[in-house]
């Protein structure tokens, strides 16, 4: 982090005055909110009239489900974007972390919602871009580096969410909340270790047990705890 | 993590305050890089893994609109729901060759054209004895809601579509049929049957389901040496289908590879259906797309080593003339009716109709026939021809559901 402090002001101005970086990000927020606003709006028609505009939709076999899931991430972009807009400079690491997310709902949408992401989904794509293309690179990548593997054990987090779309009933539960556990469990364990452990185990095991045969959650959940072990290790260690 | 600390030579550590100053990584950066490296490579899998689990079915299988006429088919009380148990029926490739039109005093069936399987059926002997089918649930919905059914085939002239006319007319309602109660539980099975013979007795209580049908009969295969033969006509059939071109295009014009591809047209056949184990069939849906001709050769191999390896016994459908469209449509009652019979005992069902497939392929090409004389041989039968083959036995997994279009696609 190359950036200095000043009060009220930034922690990620390097090479740019904070008001200009500030001025950028709100940029980005605005282009990521038009993208949320009208992904939640997709998702909307996706599980309210999902099932009578296929050719629209994807021809999606649960649009209900999956039109919901859109909402949420849509949801979750908006919240992100409204902090992006804010008047300060966000630090990389944040800037970092929302374009991640842009990034996931951006291209989970096309999969959920068809043609109706034909819109929102560029914007977010655009938004994520513009958002790192804010301060310097350097900073940002930075960031990434320091969080990367506890990105890599969130984003196992994020295929069990996508998972707990399509799985039946009861393992579907089991993949939604699994996959909040995983996804959390590396950015809690340097207060929490142990129960970053509990969260490991006890989001990726359940799931994989209940779908076995699935082949593709008993891989995820050795992967999980295979992975995330030693990353919530590590962080327990600092 | 500090190159400083762990390896405090001049040459591992750059100037102070050199930001710019080339670094020699050191062995543990270099390691530590890979590790990051492979975990991301790694991690990048699992989520192409899991997109292709989630795009493509593995853990919602069954499930889902596509699959809805399996779970609502006795809803409607009125005409319009024998349409709901019709399009249940057993049909060539899951083509779901037929039309509905649905007045109060009676339901008319047509054949839809436009869902041939082409050189696969170059004579419509599937697609009719497929409506038969239909035409025998329809019949069964209607008695079962309470109507006397009159049924007429082909019954305008020269309109060889309308292939059926179902007069209803009101009565007390009769005890339900057993038959009925199976319609949403018969489905064909291409896995695995267990050893276990198939009684005599339940073999000549399907037979008896052909009294009412004039001129259909079935002869069973039950003993080693004539299921043996029956299975090798099979494979040879099988494979002679595989090597001729336009009878794979045809067939594989039907095969639904893709969840999204079943979505969307909700019919032709799939990986769930092919009696895969779990595990197998999660594998199936992870790879890639198979090709074509993957695909024969895997449907080659079944047929090689489990269809017919595990047959219990082989049953064909005969009637004088299988190129009758009366006889065909008769016929397919009669085999519906076995497998719903079939499915009320326990019993598994396939329908192997790759002999048929050659031997009207051949007559249109007019080509000599092979396979026509072999089966007749086989069936031993004065007067009598084959109309439909299958195999039963006893199941050692359960058959999964196959994709339907609903009422609303095929009713008018």
């Amino acid at each position: 982090m190359t950036g200095s402090t000043a009060a009220g002001s930034t922690s990620r101005t390097a090479g740019l005055p904070a008001g200009a970086t500030a001025r950028r990000q709100h940029v980005a927020g605005a282009v990521a909110l038009a993208g949320g606003t009208l992904g939640i709006t997709a998702g909307a028609v996706q599980a309210t009239a999902g099932r009578h505009i296929p050719d629209w939709t994807g021809h999606k076999n649960d649009p209900v489900t999956l039109g919901l899931l859109t909402v949420a991430l849509s949801l979750l972009t908006v919240v992100v974007a409204v902090r992006l807009r804010r008047p300060t400079a966000t630090a990389a690491g944040m800037v970092a972390a929302i374009a991640t997310e842009m990034t996931v709902t951006g291209a989970v949408g096309f999969t959920t919602v068809g043609r109706l992401w034909y819109l929102p989904g560029p914007l977010l794509l655009a938004a994520a871009g513009l958002a790192v293309a804010t301060g310097p690179p350097r900073d940002v990548a930075a960031a990434v580096r320091a969080g990367w593997m506890r990105a890599l054990v969130s984003m196992l987090g994020i295929c069990y969410l996508l998972l707990s779309g399509v799985a039946s009933a009861p393992a579907a539960t089991l993949a939604g909340l699994g996959g909040f556990a995983v996804f959390a469990a590396p950015w809690v364990a340097k207060k929490f270790p142990r129960w970053a452990v509990v969260l490991l185990v006890g989001g990726a095991v359940p799931f994989a047990v209940a779908t076995w045969w699935s082949l593709i959650t008993p891989a995820l959940a050795v992967l999980v705890v295979g992975l995330g072990i030693p990353v919530v290790a590590r962080s327990w260690a600092r | 993590m500090s190159q400083r600390t762990e390896h405090p030579s001049a040459a591992d550590t750059p100037p102070a305050g050199d930001d710019h100053a080339p670094l020699m990584p050191s062995r543990r950066n270099l390691l530590k890089g890979a590790g990051v490296t492979a975990a991301t490579v790694v991690v990048a899998g699992a989520g192409v893994g899991s997109y292709r689990a989630f795009d493509n079915g593995v853990l919602n299988a069954g499930e889902g609109a596509a699959y809805d006429p399996w779970r609502h088919w006795r809803n409607d009380p009125g005409p319009l729901g024998t349409v709901g148990a019709a399009i249940l029926a057993a049909n060539p490739h899951n083509t779901q060759p037929w039309a509905f039109h649905v007045a109060g005093s009676g339901v008319d069936v047509f054949a839809d054209a436009s869902r041939r399987t082409g050189a696969l059926d170059p004579l419509g002997r599937e697609t009719q004895v497929g409506l038969g089918c239909a035409l025998e649930n329809l019949v069964l919905a209607a008695q079962a809601r309470g109507y006397v059914t009159r049924v007429t085939l082909m019954p305008v002239p020269g309109d060889p579509t309308h292939v059926a006319r179902v007069g209803l007319a009101p009565a007390t309602i009769p005890p339900v049929s057993p038959l009925y109660q199976a319609i949403g539980r018969r489905h064909s099975n291409r896995g695995p049957y267990r050893s276990q013979p198939v009684p005599g007795e339940m073999l000549t209580a399907l037979t008896r389901l052909g009294d009412g049908l004039p001129g259909t009969q079935v002869r069973w295969f039950t003993g080693p040496v004539e299921r043996a033969r029956l299975g090798a006509l099979l494979v040879d059939a099988a494979t002679a289908i595989v090597a001729d071109r336009q009878q794979s295009v045809d067939g594989f014009a039907w095969f639904r590879s893709s969840r999204d591809a079943i979505d969307r047209h909700r019919d032709g056949l799939t990986l769930d259906g092919q009696g895969l184990s779990d595990v197998m069939t999660a594998v199936a849906k992870l790879l890639p797309t198979s090709s074509r001709s993957a695909g024969d050769q895997f449907w080659l191999d079944q047929t090689r080593t489990v269809h017919t390896k595990t047959a219990a016994a082989y049953g064909m459908v005969t009637v004088a003339d299988p190129d009758d469209p009366v006889q065909r449509l008769t016929g397919g009652r009669l085999l519906e009716r076995i497998h719903l019979a079939a499915t009320v005992r326990g019993l598994a069902l396939q329908h192997m109709n790759q002999i048929t497939e050659r031997v009207d392929r051949e007559a249109s090409l007019g080509r000599p026939a092979s396979f026509g004389p072999r089966l007749q041989a086989l069936l031993a039968q004065p007067g009598q021809r084959a109309l439909a083959t299958f195999r039963v036995g006893y199941p050692i997994r359960t058959a999964r559901l196959s994709p339907r279009r609903p009422v609303e696609d095929v009713a008018r």
